[in-house]
């Protein structure tokens, strides 16, 4: 095996295969080509000519004799072939890869394992095409036939940074974590920035640096100065013979190089002269050139950032305008700008990239860390948790980077399930490369499946390639048909609308099965317009023992109870009443106006006096007396109460001792909804109150009497989110069957004279809480599920679409006939529960329009 | 009849001397065995060797005009044995053939073998030499030395070797680390256990034969037997079986005379040969490492050939064509390759000498590119890559383009800045350097490579027509004479120009004169407008040759400083 490690640098302006040993980094060897060109021959029988065969053949020279030359072959220049690579669009022959393979094995020669720079600017297609090429550039060994080598791509960036570091002290590369590194490649026909974030890592006594590759790099502005300036020199030499043979053998370079001129030339007749006058770099040429150059400077002004550290390199030796070179220029330029500091601008040596891809390969070989690579984030569409909305979720937003050139694969479990009764799968993907864009694939499954099923996902990424797979597999084997369902990125389609307008389109899509919840919201306007600061510093000022203490009470109860029911009224944008608690117990951060302090200390005085006064009453000993709560104490309790979640603990504790039986609530059950905010309390509240409402049931024939109960569940479960997650099946068909009954009950109600009673409150809260109860679904799809195409629908289902329709109906007809007093949002409600019902719309806001109705209505609070 | 100005040439320029010999139908042509056959036809004329084998004659460069017609000028393939010293010229015209004998007195046979350093022996193991020499240059010693290969799917046609390599190896010594690498060494070091293996237990199988057998015996019988049976007189078994009781029937019986046996029987035998000349032709280093073990392997070869011989096993018949052992079993398929390898290079050694002189022109046109490139203040304007070809043509190892280098030479030697150009004489494709009207006369002498120099300052241009002469038998050369003649030709050549084309061409000639005979300084000697040099056979060095050439190409030219 050979010695040492083996780095190719392919640019097209001067190629370099070099070798080093590691640690050490005593070079080896080192093979180079200048301006490289492939001579593709005319007869296709005859190989490419490369490296110095190539540039020395007289093919193609623009020469009268010998004759055969002129016709033989094609000059290519090496950066030619290799920038048509980078572009996708660019036409290429299957000669280009041929050539270019035919150059590259010729450079690399024996090697086995070889570190290929690429350029920064290199795109995926790009760094497939050029690792294609790679692979094809088996060399052929006499006794051995054809040989393969490994070629392990690595960013110029990366090999340059892995040079500049090898000559920095540990302790100084230690200081350097986190700066960024600027590193400005100045290649034959254009100059490439790229964006390194330092790192390091201890192996041993060594100290490593692994950057971090974040974007990919960009190109500079085309027409390139240094490139200008070597086609207009040759565009200036007068004589036209000497000017198409300079260009021919490719040698316009050598007029703006520190190197030797091309000498003999030949004349029409064959004769050969030497050219004794070349063009030189004159004033106006100059003005020309300073004046293309500051749109470089400008580009590199955009990229360089205050405090970068900026690395400046050319693999080319001689390239230079006079008597200074191109990299020096930039370099003095790029001191220059503002915020950079001199010594922080380096100017790397011609052969620092090769140097550093050999140091790639070596610490490969050596197991060591080498660089990162920034992982592109891919984000699917999918349901929300609440399954209300889609959003695009990041697959692994925890993994930013990947150690650089390898294949990132992971599987994500649990987190995604396919809906049952999915007859096609549609994924939306976006990843971060291509921001402005979607793709989409859809598939078509075997079977719908008929339960939840669970998916992981299986992603693999390839950084440089920008190859991204991800494969769909179901954790119940088969549950999603026989078919492998792998998404390629590269496959998927291009989906003309932007993220938005995805999700929009998905959320259009998505089966409406239940309303959105509503918790009580608060707003400043509620304090400064039902203002209750001066009942509540009343009630502070009143002790318990104290004979005004009574009424004390009643009015705090009254003052904390009220709210806006129009806050568009009050030129507050809000669709809903105001309270002056929100769900949450909490006020207003900040009332403005308020000349009397802190309303949140307020608050909290009144709810410490709250809990002592019932303290001071009895507090558990009284309530779970016979005799139960008392007036005053039933004031404070209720008081306590609009606090919703922020209520007194002795409210709670009263609340704890109903659920456990130890007192009686009596007509107060409907606070139960306001207070619970605990998962605890929840639980044990919804478990009580299905228990009271089945004795209810069981004890009650012909008036039900459990609208307070109904409407302290619809309460908890408008208010609090998850709540649904506390019912059991049992629970959720219960609570629906008995809303449905509660409202069959009121519209087949008669009053004293007969008629049908009026159906005001008791028969919306109903119609709420089946709403409310149908987000069990979110716990299980099939709860109420409405049937699939030609399949029967479950009793249940249809019992419920059998009430609803019958009372909507009924509904109608009585609206129509006068026959009763109905509440004017009645049939909205029911259609909207049939919808829901059905999966088939209905306004999801609906619980907030019955919130706003029940708040400009008062009569509600006795009826039952 | 006689051909149309048909000749036979012992010199390449003898169309314009004494040299050359009219060929007519019927009359034997008597030569004296001098540097080489050719000969010179009207372009019509197809020339065919026919000795031991038929082999059509080389047509050198393009076609030319001499004496009102259009003719080409073609090498004659040499004898490779002391029987083809007289062979017969076939020359054919359209589907018509006329055959004249040709005899060439004083001729040099190809050695058998080598070893006792006769003039034939020197002369071949020298050409060899000169194949040894052209193979090193593709031969890879250092692990990270690379070169570029034509290859046609697995098959390696020619290896693209760098002119650098070939300046710097073409004078190396070749034999100063020992005694060089070579088939035969190679044998010795990775198939002695298979030979012996496969010779102390050859294949054997089972022969079916048809033999009459007592009746009791018989256990296989077929159509053939069959019909031998119903054919005998008698009703039963027993009277058709006759007085002996016997009937024709198939029997089984081991044999190692298989193809693959015979095969490995003829190896033995060729490597036998092979390792004994390469011991003899190393005899001064017979005690190195490499030729005890060929002269070893030599033994066991014969050895075990004879062990074949007493088991029956026969040679095999030419061509032989591989069988599915040969083809497959793993030790049979190395002996066949190994064979193969043989074959080939008996064959290619009977090809070298054969084409001896076109190989001596092409080692004289990579011996005058060496020597430009010599040259300290040289500088390469272009060059044709030189493609080093693994099987040979014709004489012809190199494969590079008509004109394989322009140069530019400055100072030493040279006055004044001057574009060389070096042009392949015997590529039909020469004619694209230059007005092509000369060469249809530059080819009528038949010359190995053209010299073209234009000094840069002046715009004087030169042409210098060089011949390659190689000698074919083992008498001394006489220098001076050839010089002479060479110069008569080019002066009717000259005259010939300026009648044809009214112009005067500044023409120049240089002979090299391969000396059969070992000397230790090339000698020079010049005459008229043209400089010739004899250099000997060494097998050696080539360096004495290359500072000859490089001395005296300037005054050829025509533009040495100090002539």
């Amino acid at each position: 095996m050979r010695d040492g490690f083996t780095g190719i640098d392919l640019n097209g302006g001067t190629d370099r295969c070099l070798r080093i040993a590691w640690p050490t980094r005593a070079r080896l060897g080192e093979s180079r080509i200048d301006q490289g060109v492939v001579v593709n021959p005319t007869d296709d029988a005859d190989p490419f000519l490369v490296g110095h065969a190539a540039m020395m053949s007289p093919v193609a020279r623009g020469w009268s004799w010998p004759l055969w030359a002129a016709k033989a072959g094609v000059r290519h220049n090496v950066a030619d072939l290799a920038n048509r690579l980078r572009e996708d669009e660019a036409p290429r022959g299957v000669d280009d890869a041929k050539m270019l393979a035919a150059h590259i094995r010729h450079l690399v020669g024996a090697a086995s394992q070889v570190g290929l720079i690429v350029p920064d600017d290199f795109g995926p297609g790009a760094q497939t095409r050029l690792l294609d090429v790679a692979r094809r550039a088996n060399r052929f060994d006499p006794k051995r036939g054809w040989i393969g080598w490994l070629p392990f791509p690595v960013w110029r960036s990366v090999a340059s940074v892995f040079s500049w570091a090898s000559r920095i002290d540990a302790d100084k590369l230690a200081q350097l974590r986190g700066r960024r590194v600027m590193v400005v490649s100045m290649l034959d026909d254009r100059l490439t920035v790229a964006t390194l974030e330092i790192d390091h890592e201890r192996v041993g006594d060594r100290v490593l640096i692994t950057p971090v590759r974040q974007t990919m790099g960009k190109s500079g502005p085309s027409n390139y100065t240094p490139k200008l300036a070597e086609t207009e020199l040759v565009e200036r030499i007068s004589d036209k013979r000497v000017r198409e043979q300079v260009k021919a053998i490719a040698g316009e370079r050598s007029l703006a190089r520190m190197g030797a001129l091309p000498v003999v030339f030949q004349r029409d007749d064959g004769t050969w002269f030497e050219n004794e006058y070349w063009p030189k770099v004159n004033e106006d040429l100059i003005d020309e050139l300073r004046e293309r150059a500051r749109g470089d400077i400008r580009f590199l002004k955009d990229q360089i950032t205050v405090g970068d550290i900026v690395l400046v390199e050319c693999p080319e030796t001689d390239r230079a305008l006079r008597t200074t070179s191109w990299p020096s220029w930039y370099a003095n330029k790029i001191i220059g700008f503002e915020g950079i500091v001199a010594n922080e601008v380096f100017k790397l040596f011609p052969e620092d990239a090769a140097a550093g891809a050999c140091e790639y390969v070596a610490r490969l070989s050596n197991r060591l860390p080498t660089y990162f690579d920034h992982i592109f984030e891919i984000e699917i569409a999918a349901l929300n948790e609440d399954g209300e909305s889609h959003d695009f979720i990041a697959l692994f937003p925890e993994e930013t980077r990947v150690p650089g050139n390898q294949e990132f694969k992971r599987r994500l479990e649990g987190r995604f399930a396919v809906q049952p009764g999915s007859q096609t799968l549609s994924f939306h993907l976006w990843r971060q490369d291509d921001p402005a864009h979607v793709r989409r694939s859809k598939t078509d499954l075997d079977a719908a499946p008929s339960d939840l099923v669970p998916i992981t996902l299986e992603v693999t990424q390839r950084p440089v390639s920008g190859y991204a797979t991800i494969e769909v597999l179901p954790e119940i084997d088969r549950a999603l048909g026989g078919r492998r369902m792998v998404l390629d990125w590269e496959k998927m389609s291009l989906d003309t609308k932007s993220r938005a307008q995805v999700i929009a389109e998905l959320d259009r899509n998505l089966p409406k099965s239940f309303p959105n919840h509503s918790p009580t919201i608060t707003h400043s306007v509620a304090w400064e317009n039902v203002d209750p600061r001066t009942a509540m510093r009343s009630y502070l000022s009143t002790p318990v023992q104290s004979f005004s203490f009574e009424r004390a009470a009643s009015d705090l109860r009254v003052a904390i109870s009220r709210r806006v029911s129009s806050p568009r009224y009050f030129n507050v944008d809000i669709g809903q009443p105001v309270y002056l608690f929100n769900s949450n117990g909490d006020v207003p951060i900040q009332i403005p106006g308020d000349r009397n302090g802190d309303q949140g200390n307020l608050v909290a005085k009144v709810r410490a006096k709250i809990a002592e006064d019932m303290e001071a009453m009895g507090g558990g000993r009284t309530w779970r007396s016979t005799a139960g709560m008392p007036p005053v104490m039933s004031d404070l309790f209720l008081a306590g109460c609009w606090m919703y979640a922020g209520a007194p603990e002795t409210c709670l504790a009263y609340m704890r001792d109903v659920f456990r039986s130890r007192a009686e609530i009596g007509r107060r059950v409907e606070s139960v909804g306001r207070v619970v905010s605990s998962d605890d309390d929840v639980g044990a509240a919804l478990k009580w109150l299905m228990d009271r409402l089945r004795r209810k049931i069981a004890q009650r024939t012909t008036m039900l009497r459990i609208a307070r109960e109904l409407k302290a569940v619809s309460t908890i479960i408008q208010y609090r989110e998850n709540s649904y997650r506390f019912l059991d099946p049992n629970d959720a068909i219960d609570l629906a069957r008995f809303a449905l009954m509660n409202l069959s009950v009121q519209l087949d109600a008669k009053d004293t004279s007969g008629r049908p009673k009026d159906l005001k409150f008791s028969f919306l809260f109903s119609a709420t809480v089946f709403l409310l109860a149908l987000r069990y679904r979110k716990k299980d799809p099939r709860f109420l599920e409405p049937p699939a195409k030609g399949e029967k629908a479950t009793p249940s289902f249809s019992e419920a679409l059998q009430i609803l329709k019958r009372a909507f109906d009924t509904v109608k007809d009585d609206i129509r006939r006068r026959r009763r007093d109905i509440h004017r949002l009645a049939p909205d409600v029911i259609s909207n529960a049939i919808e829901f019902l059905q999966k088939t719309g209905g306004n999801s806001d609906i619980i907030v329009v019955i919130s706003k109705a029940e708040a400009d209505d008062d009569e509600n609070a006795d009826e039952d | 009849m006689t051909f149309v100005r048909a000749f036979i040439l012992t010199r390449p320029w003898g169309l314009y001397t004494e040299q050359r010999f009219p060929i007519k139908v019927g009359d034997r042509v008597n030569v004296l065995a001098a540097y080489g056959l050719s000969v010179v036809g009207p372009r019509e004329l197809k020339f065919k060797f026919a000795g031991r084998k038929i082999i059509p004659a080389q047509r050198e460069g393009g076609i030319f005009a001499f004496g009102g017609t259009e003719k080409v000028y073609c090498t004659i393939p040499a004898g490779s044995s002391s029987r083809e010293s007289t062979f017969r010229l076939v020359i054919g015209r359209d589907k018509i053939e006329e055959i004249i004998d040709v005899s060439i007195e004083g001729a040099m046979a190809r050695p058998d073998k080598l070893g006792d350093m006769t003039p034939a022996e020197h002369q071949l193991t020298f050409l060899l030499s000169i194949v040894e020499r052209l193979r090193a240059l593709s031969e890879i010693e250092e692990e990270e030395e690379t070169l570029d290969y034509h290859v046609n799917g697995r098959r390696m046609i020619a290896t693209c070797i760098p002119w650098e390599r070939l300046v710097e190896q073409w004078c190396v010594e070749r034999n100063g680390d020992g005694p060089r690498m070579d088939i035969i060494v190679r044998h010795a070091t990775t198939l002695q256990s298979v030979v012996e293996g496969l010779a102390s237990r050859p294949r054997l199988i089972l022969k079916r034969i048809r033999e009459r057998q007592p009746v009791s015996r018989v256990q296989e019988l077929d159509a053939t037997c069959l019909q031998w049976f119903v054919r005998q007189p008698g009703r039963t078994t027993a009277e058709k079986a006759g007085s002996r009781q016997t009937i024709l029937a198939v029997t089984r019986q081991g044999t190692f005379d298989t193809l693959e046996n015979r095969v490995l029987h003829d190896y033995l035998d060729r490597a036998a040969v092979a390792a004994t000349a390469y011991a003899s032709l190393h005899r001064s280093l017979r005690r190195s490492a490499r030729v005890v073990s060929v002269e070893r392997y030599g033994r066991q070869c014969r050895q075990l050939g004879h062990m074949l011989e007493e088991a029956g096993v026969g040679l095999p018949t030419p061509p032989a064509v591989p069988n599915y052992v040969l083809q497959q079993d793993a030790r049979y398929r190395q002996v066949w390759k190994a064979y193969q390898e043989l074959l080939r290079r008996e064959t290619e050694v009977d090809d070298v000498w054969r084409w001896q002189s076109r190989l001596w022109a092409e080692f004289c046109r990579l011996s005058i590119l060496v020597a430009l490139r010599r040259y300290a203040g040289v500088q390469v304007l272009a060059e044709a890559p030189l493609w080093l070809k693994a099987d040979q043509s014709r004489g012809r190892w190199a494969n590079t383009s008509a004109h394989p280098a322009v140069l530019l030479i400055k100072g030493g030697d040279w006055n004044g800045r001057v574009v060389i150009t070096l042009i392949d004489g015997q590529d039909e494709n020469a004619d694209g350097f230059g007005r092509r009207e000369l060469w249809r006369y530059f080819w009528s002498v038949g010359p190995a490579a053209v010299i073209h120099a234009q000094e840069i300052a002046t715009g004087r241009e030169a042409w210098v027509l060089v011949w390659a002469l190689h000698a074919m038998s083992a008498n001394v050369i006489d220098l001076v004479r050839e010089a002479n003649s060479a110069d008569v030709a080019l002066k009717q050549l000259k005259g010939q120009i300026r009648l044809g084309l009214g112009i005067h061409v500044n023409l120049g000639g240089f002979v090299i004169v391969s000396n059969p005979f070992p000397s230790p300084l090339p000698l020079s000697t010049s005459s008229g407008d043209v400089v010739a040099c004899a250099t000997a056979l060494r097998e050696t060095s080539l360096d004495s040759m290359i500072s000859e050439i490089a001395g005296l190409l300037p005054v050829i030219v025509g533009v040495a400083g100090h002539a």
